[in-house]
């Protein structure tokens, strides 16, 4: 009677411990198929990664050039408040007379909100040459929308009108 | 000195009493040994070669066959062996195992003994000697020469026939009677003896009671020993489910070792690719900020101004000195020249060469009386900043 009480426990025992190893198993077994399910996964968007992944050094490269580029091209530009038209004007008036034209006259444009000084001068066609080299050199940006240059015979004379203006950074 | 209890087999169980004063005992008591009848127990000696111990118990068993009739599998058997020059002499204790089994059962294993191995230590020394062994229920005759066991038989004792040493000495053979005798018996019965040998030979005879051989006893080691049950766990079940069992652990462990593997492998990839996907962002986020800087760059070159000198030179560089021009309108990308030259449709392809300019178109060409070229007009647009 012991015997087969100890027997039927032992069974017991038997089945609950292979119970207990079979839902390990099982629990195991999901485990394993859920980790390498989701590190199949990782393997496809690194790879994808990878691929889309352009060099760091180029993008910080570009990045850096436009810096520098932007910060060439801002030098060009007045700020606002830096400059007035009637002081631009003083200073243009000067270069033109430096270069020997005489100004006949002058006034100060303001169309669409763009402010520029007209010029109506007269002189030698080299000095107004010159000058129109000098404003192209010049550190910073002066416009000269609008030119209507006429030559007096052979003389290397010549009469002129032109605006000018300057370039303000609004952004 | 030791106490030694007395066991014989009845047809329903094994009687125990005390050797010396016959009190009854029972399996609990406290003997040192149980002197076991020697009616249920058969005593034979043989010769064997040496052999290797562990051989022995086959080659006894094999040599036993033919000494004795019992059914081998039946029978069950003790010895004790003694080198004797290239042999070996062997003395064999056997029994029914059911007999055994009824002994083992009543006395547990309190030491098993027959009187061989209480008179062996003193016929050794005697070397060649009878022993007579009494008891109430039987008569033992053991024959020693040169110390060893020669022959060992037994005789009952029943009321109707009760023999004596000296009456079964008489039909002893020559060579047997004439050896010295021994005789070991209660007290009381060695008076006996001593009176009816008295007139024979053997009145010199040893004689020994049971105290007085017990009291001689230092050690003695029982016949037919428990055979040492293997530990629990050394059951063949218990090695097949304890091998069952290291083998499942280790199974399982191999197996979450590898998921373990696998887990860790997960944890680095997921590393990985939270650092590349940072690295993404962040590329993504410089990339963002440089196209932001392109489109200010775009807005900072589409507000740069044209430069005016650069028309006059690129015009100048196009016209080669072979034009003289008469006058120049210039309405921000537009312009109009007024010239006066000679073959203005050569300089027109010039224009078209140059990327600066576009859109030209020659207009009005009329001779000139003056110079005897062309005074001509054309507009384009100018491009470079």
């Amino acid at each position: 009677m012991l015997a087969r009480r100890e027997r039927l426990l032992s069974l017991l025992g038997a089945v609950f411990a292979a119970s207990i190893l079979a839902l390990l198993i099982t629990f195991g077994l999901e485990r394993l198929k859920e980790v390498q399910a989701r590190a199949q996964h990782s393997h496809a968007q690194i790879a994808k990664l990878r691929g889309s992944l352009r060099p760091e050094s180029d993008i910080v490269s570009r990045r850096d050039s436009l810096k520098g580029k932007i910060e060439a091209a801002r030098k060009g530009f007045y700020s606002q408040g830096e400059i007035d038209p009637y002081t631009f004007g003083t200073r243009i008036k000067k270069k033109l007379t430096a270069h020997g034209l005489k100004v006949i006259r002058y006034q100060v444009l303001v169309l669409k909100g763009s402010i520029s000084i007209e010029f109506s001068v007269s002189g030698s066609t080299s000095s107004f040459i010159l000058f129109l080299k000098e404003v192209s050199e010049s550190d910073r940006y002066w416009s000269v929308p609008s030119l209507a240059l006429s030559m007096q015979g052979e003389s290397g004379v010549m009469d002129s009108v032109f605006r000018i203006g300057y370039e303000v950074l609004d952004f | 000195m030791m106490r030694l209890g007395y066991a014989e087999g009845k047809p329903d169980a094994v009687r125990l009493s005390d050797l010396q004063n016959g009190e009854a005992l029972d399996g609990d008591s406290h003997v040192s040994a149980f002197l076991a009848s020697r009616l249920d127990f058969d005593v034979q000696t043989l010769e064997i070669p040496h052999v290797p111990e562990k051989e022995e118990k086959g080659l006894i068993r094999y040599r036993l066959r033919a000494l004795y009739p019992g059914t081998p599998d039946e029978t069950i058997f003790d010895y004790r062996t003694r080198p004797d020059g290239a042999r070996k002499r062997v003395v064999v204790f056997i029994s029914s195992k059911t007999c055994l089994e009824r002994y083992r059962s009543t006395i547990s294993n309190t030491p098993v003994l027959l009187p061989y191995c209480l008179i062996e230590r003193m016929a050794r020394a005697l070397r060649n000697v009878r022993v007579w062994f009494c008891h109430s229920s039987w008569l033992e005759l053991s024959v020693f020469r040169d110390g060893f066991l020669v022959s060992c038989n037994a005789f009952r004792r029943t009321s109707e026939n009760e023999p004596d040493c000296a009456r079964l000495d008489a039909d002893l053979p020559e060579e047997v009677r004439t050896l010295p005798a021994l005789v070991v018996a209660s007290e009381s019965e060695i008076v006996q003896i001593r009176e009816s040998m008295r007139g024979g030979r053997d009145r010199d005879g040893r004689f020994s009671s049971y105290e007085e051989l017990l009291a001689m006893q230092k050690r003695v080691s029982g016949l037919f020993p428990l055979e040492k049950r293997a530990p629990f766990i050394l059951t063949p079940v218990v090695r097949i489910l304890s091998l069952s069992a290291v083998v499942t652990v280790l199974g399982m462990l191999l197996f979450f070792k590898q998921l373990w593997l696998a887990e860790v492998d997960f944890a680095r990839l997921e590393k990985a690719r939270a650092e590349l996907e940072s690295q993404s962002r962040q590329s993504i986020a410089i990339e963002k900020e440089s196209d932001e800087l392109s489109a200010s760059l775009f807005r900072l070159e589409t507000k740069r101004p044209r430069d005016v000198y650069l028309l006059l030179s690129e015009l100048s560089r196009v016209l080669q000195g072979e034009v003289q021009i008469r006058s120049l309108v210039v309405q921000d990308d537009s312009f109009q020249v007024e010239a006066r030259g000679s073959n203005p449709l050569r300089l027109m392809e010039g224009f078209h060469e140059s990327a600066s300019f576009s859109g030209l178109k020659l207009s009005q060409v009329v001779p000139d009386a003056g110079s005897g070229g062309e005074r001509f007009s054309f507009t384009g647009e100018f491009h470079a900043r």
